[in-house]
């Protein structure tokens, strides 16, 4: 009887630690717990992107609407009018509109400290504006004459910065930002974080907004490395 | 027979009304632990069944086995080598073995059974 108890003990004691593993690992369900209000602003935010979906949608149907209904002259003639779009959105084409320009300059002008090194600027800080930039909705950006595109190249080789493959030029250079609401991108400009950023490296960045600035093409080869041509259908 | 069977299902049921869960990091501790205790478990049906059943052997090996392992378990984490494979390979070996010898020693005790039913 004693023998049979401590065989009872244990089994227990093995049914106990399979059951505490089998709930280990077991996954905890997760709840929803979004009250009314939050639900509404994710139904929100989901029936924007539907809207801009839609208009997607609708902006290509035209054009396929276009390339069925006029005849070979016309295809030609919406291929092409696609074609400039297209580099217009990838930055190969020359643009200006209302904009913000801004100079980085050194800070401290000190015309008597004859011998300091050149300051140059690190890519990170031009990365980091850029950032702030697009944060604050600018459109097109270009750099010292340099455009920069998605895959726009900033880097640091001995010592000096490269976009584009081009070594900026010295200091002051500028920055001519393009944007729908030049106004509100250059109050914010005013008192951005790049702009303290910059003054911790001795650079001043002083925006000015314009009523014209033109953005230069970009004037080398992109590669497409990752696409292939779509053959014959 | 039955009274090993309901502390298992006791076991069972105790586990999951506890509602206890094990921090992800220990819970291979506790899977090597189980399997340990498994393996003695079985390791004392057998000696049962052959008649060489010690209770002290079988309490000391139950509690010793699950120590030990945790304990390779926990060596293996604090060295950086996986020792806590060979504690799953040597229960996993003895379990196989042990199941084994059950079956034949079940197999043959039903056989005589069946010789003794004849005659």
């Amino acid at each position: 009887m004693k023998r049979r108890f401590k065989f009872f003990i244990m089994t227990m004691i093995v049914g106990f630690m399979l059951a505490v593993q089998f709930h280990t690992n077991q996954e905890p369900i997760v709840r929803d717990t979004r009250d009314i209000w939050e639900l509404r602003n994710d139904l929100e935010s989901q029936k924007t992107i539907q809207q801009k979906l839609f208009a997607e949608i609708y902006k290509y149907e035209q054009l396929i609407d276009e390339y069925s209904k006029s005849g070979t002259g016309g295809q030609l003639e919406t291929l092409e009018e696609t074609l400039a779009d297209l580099k217009n959105d990838a930055g190969l084409t020359e643009i200006g509109g209302h904009g913000v320009e801004l100079t980085i300059e050194p800070l401290l002008n000190d015309e008597e400290l004859v011998g300091k090194p050149a300051i140059s600027i690190h890519p990170e800080l031009l990365r980091r504006l850029i950032n702030e930039l697009n944060g604050y909705g600018a459109e097109e950006i270009s750099i010292d004459g340099e455009r920069i595109i998605s895959t726009t190249p900033i880097r640091e080789v001995n010592g000096k910065t490269y976009i584009n493959d081009e070594p900026i030029s010295p200091l002051p250079i500028k920055v001519k930002v393009l944007s729908r609401d030049s106004d509100k991108l250059h109050k914010e400009m005013l008192t951005s974080q790049s702009g303290e950023d910059f003054a911790r490296e001795n650079l001043l960045l002083s925006p000015k907004q314009v009523d014209h600035v033109s953005l230069p093409p970009y004037s080398h080869q992109i590669r497409v490395k990752f696409m292939k041509e779509k053959g014959e259908t | 027979m039955w009274l090993p069977v309901l502390g298992l299902l006791i076991g069972l049921l105790l586990g999951f009304m506890s509602d206890l869960r094990i921090p992800p990091e220990y819970t291979s501790y506790l899977s090597i632990a189980v399997l340990a205790a498994l393996d003695t478990l079985f390791g004392g049906i057998r000696a049962q069944l052959q008649k060489t059943f010690d209770d002290r052997v079988f309490v000391s090996g139950f509690f010793f086995n699950i120590l030990l392992a945790a304990g390779l378990a926990f060596l293996g984490v604090h060295l950086g080598v996986d020792l806590y494979l060979a504690a799953i390979f040597a229960f996993g070996v003895r379990l196989f073995n042990n199941i084994a010898v059950i079956r034949r020693l079940l197999l043959t005790k039903g056989s005589e059974n069946q010789q003794a039913e004849r005659n």
